[in-house]
């Protein structure tokens, strides 16, 4: 029988060979109108799971192009599992290599990286926040105690204006600020003029609730927010944040940040 | 046979739950006996379309229906695809958990690909011992038996063993799995294979048409089957596709009714993935499957 499982296993690999269009030794052996449905099935999963990882990605290319891009996508890293919201993560690193042969504009690839970080956050277990914990940094001991943030967050410091270029596709925004359709950036002209005007901006990524969402960072925020993720207690994470306290309203942080749901609450070490 | 009043049929009666009526559904709580999705679209570890779920749970049994177990590969099972699904599983307590009778992982320049698809698998021995051994391997982890589905198939292996049929019914012997009966699947299979015989020329009197599909259904023993699916399909002019996005054909529900008159009622499910219409569409199309299901026991009767 194992013969059997081994020429089965072969064919399976045949068909799989055909269906990616890379030659094999069974030239004529599959019916080429069948072949053709299930590869025009695989352009249309390809182009609705890319899309639904990269909206503003999508948003940027017309619909043909988008297509283009995820069939070729597909053909080079293909999904390796069954859950497709897996599939994409590589698309940023794969951008930025076509880049120069595709004449793809350099500002795509950090895009991507960034809806990806959105996209992958979406599906991280639930935190929910505690109820009034704030009490416990008046008389507890900073180097026993740490700040619990939400699923997800990270900082990413990008060399063009990633946060803006993100809000005007409509990416990371709280519901309420979502613009109507009509006002994102949804041309690849209108995105490249707003990196041409923008600053470069470092990225807050966090989960308000079951909303991904992104916001800037000033540079002295973005110091201290990393110390948090870096220290294993909040006593360290001053230490390491260092004269950047100096310049910050604490107090304010903390109310801001459980406001948004950014910090969640603070836990023993 | 046990007639049904329209309330136990309706009972008997689930839709596929998709994104665009996620909100909808939960407002308005239709009276439907169970809620479909598909088993992939819900592995993530938390977020909105789990929550969603959850909150679909607390009103409805809920249908677990996988589109990615790759059941036939020879690869052998995805070892994090089962944990993913026993998870899900543990969390949503499903009423069923099916799959389909195909494959999708195999090798591909050297690694190990999924091509997201339900790939048919040829129906020989070797075929069936890896299919047998995966859904024992399943059902052991799940600890529930599961129902496999029959695919609709553009392709033919050129070597087979047994047909369609016999291969589901024996994989249900040797492992105690049931069937999950798609008869929009055994239609379009049975225009597929006709336009293959004998190309476009003739257009085929709806009986002979659905002969092989009723003889296919006359070999499924009735307590195998723990669900059946209605589908609409489309017609691409070379072929014919299972795509999901519109309404049942009359030649299917002749195919449904026909099986209700065979085995008895049966928790049926209404699909539509593509194109998907407003939520009162869907419902009065799963109306129609309650309606079949309340009348086939009356047209017994009349019968008998």
């Amino acid at each position: 029988m194992s013969a059997g499982i081994d020429t089965l296993a072969q064919e399976q690999a045949d068909l799989l060979a055909a269906l990616w269009g890379v030659a094999d030794g069974r030239e004529g052996y599959f019916e080429p109108q069948g072949l053709e449905a299930y590869r025009r099935n695989a352009g249309a999963i390809a182009e609705r799971a890319l899309g639904a990882a990269y909206p503003s990605l999508r948003q940027c290319f017309d619909k043909g192009s988008f297509a283009g891009l995820a069939h070729d996508f597909w053909h080079d890293r293909p999904p390796r599992c069954g859950d497709l919201a897996r599939w994409g993560e590589a698309l940023p690193g794969w951008l930025a290599d076509q880049a120069a042969a595709h004449d793809l504009p350099p500002w795509m690839g950090p895009l991507a990286q960034g809806e990806w970080q959105l996209h992958a956050m979406a599906a991280l277990a639930d935190q929910e926040p505690a109820g009034d914990t704030l009490a416990r940094l008046v008389e507890g001991d900073p180097d026993r105690l740490r700040l619990q943030l939400a699923p997800g967050t990270s900082v990413m410091r990008a060399d063009l204006p990633l946060v803006s270029l993100l809000h005007a596709c409509g990416s990371g925004l709280a519901a309420a600020e979502v613009p109507a359709a009509s006002d994102r950036a949804d041309d690849e002209g209108r995105v490249g003029q707003l990196i041409e005007l923008g600053a470069p901006e470092i990225a807050l990524f966090w989960r308000q609730g079951w909303r991904p969402r992104v916001r800037a960072l000033a540079p002295d925020e973005a110091l201290w927010i990393e110390a948090l993720l870096a220290a294993p207690t909040l006593g360290a994470a001053v230490a390491r944040a260092g004269p950047v306290l100096e310049r910050m309203d604490l107090t304010a942080w903390l109310g801001q940040a459980l406001e948004s749901r950014l910090l969640l609450a603070v836990r023993d070490a | 046979m046990t007639d049904l009043t329209p309330a136990q049929a309706r009972a008997l009666t689930g839709v596929g739950w998709r994104q665009p009526h996620y909100g909808e559904l939960l407002e308005r709580r239709p009276e439907l006996g169970f809620l479909e999705v598909h088993s992939e679209n819900f592995f993530a570890a938390g977020g909105a379309a789990l929550g969603v779920l959850l909150r679909g749970r607390e009103h409805y049994p809920v249908s677990l229906h996988g589109v990615g177990l790759s059941l036939g590969s020879a690869r052998g099972l995805d070892a994090w695809h089962l944990d993913q699904l026993a998870d899900l599983v543990e969390r949503v307590d499903p009423v069923r958990v099916s799959d389909h009778a195909s494959f999708a992982r195999a090798d591909l320049h050297g690694q190990s690909v999924h091509a997201a698809d339900l790939l048919p698998v040829p129906w020989t021995w070797a075929s069936l011992a890896v299919m047998a051994r995966q859904v024992e391997q399943v059902q052991e982890r799940l600890r529930r038996p599961l129902a496999i589905e029959n695919l609709s198939a553009y392709l033919q292996w050129p070597a087979q063993d047994m047909g369609e049929v016999d291969f589901l019914v024996e994989l249900c012997r040797r492992t105690g799995c049931h069937l999950l009966v798609d008869v929009n699947n055994l239609h379009v299979n049975a225009l597929n294979a006709w336009r293959r015989e004998h190309g476009g020329s003739r257009t085929p009197a709806t009986a002979e048409l659905l002969a092989p599909s009723l003889a296919w259904l006359a070999a499924v023993p009735g307590e195998r089957v723990a669900e059946i699916h209605l589908a609409g399909h489309c017609d691409t002019g070379s072929l014919v596709i299972d795509d999901h996005g519109s309404r049942v054909s009359d030649d299917v529900w002749q195919l449904y009714r026909h099986a209700l008159a065979q085995w008895g009622p049966k928790p049926t499910l209404l699909e539509w993935d593509t194109q998907v219409p407003a939520l009162s569409v869907l419902l009065a199309e799963a109306g129609l499957a309650a309606d079949a299901m309340a009348a086939c026991g009356r047209r017994e009767e009349v019968a008998a």
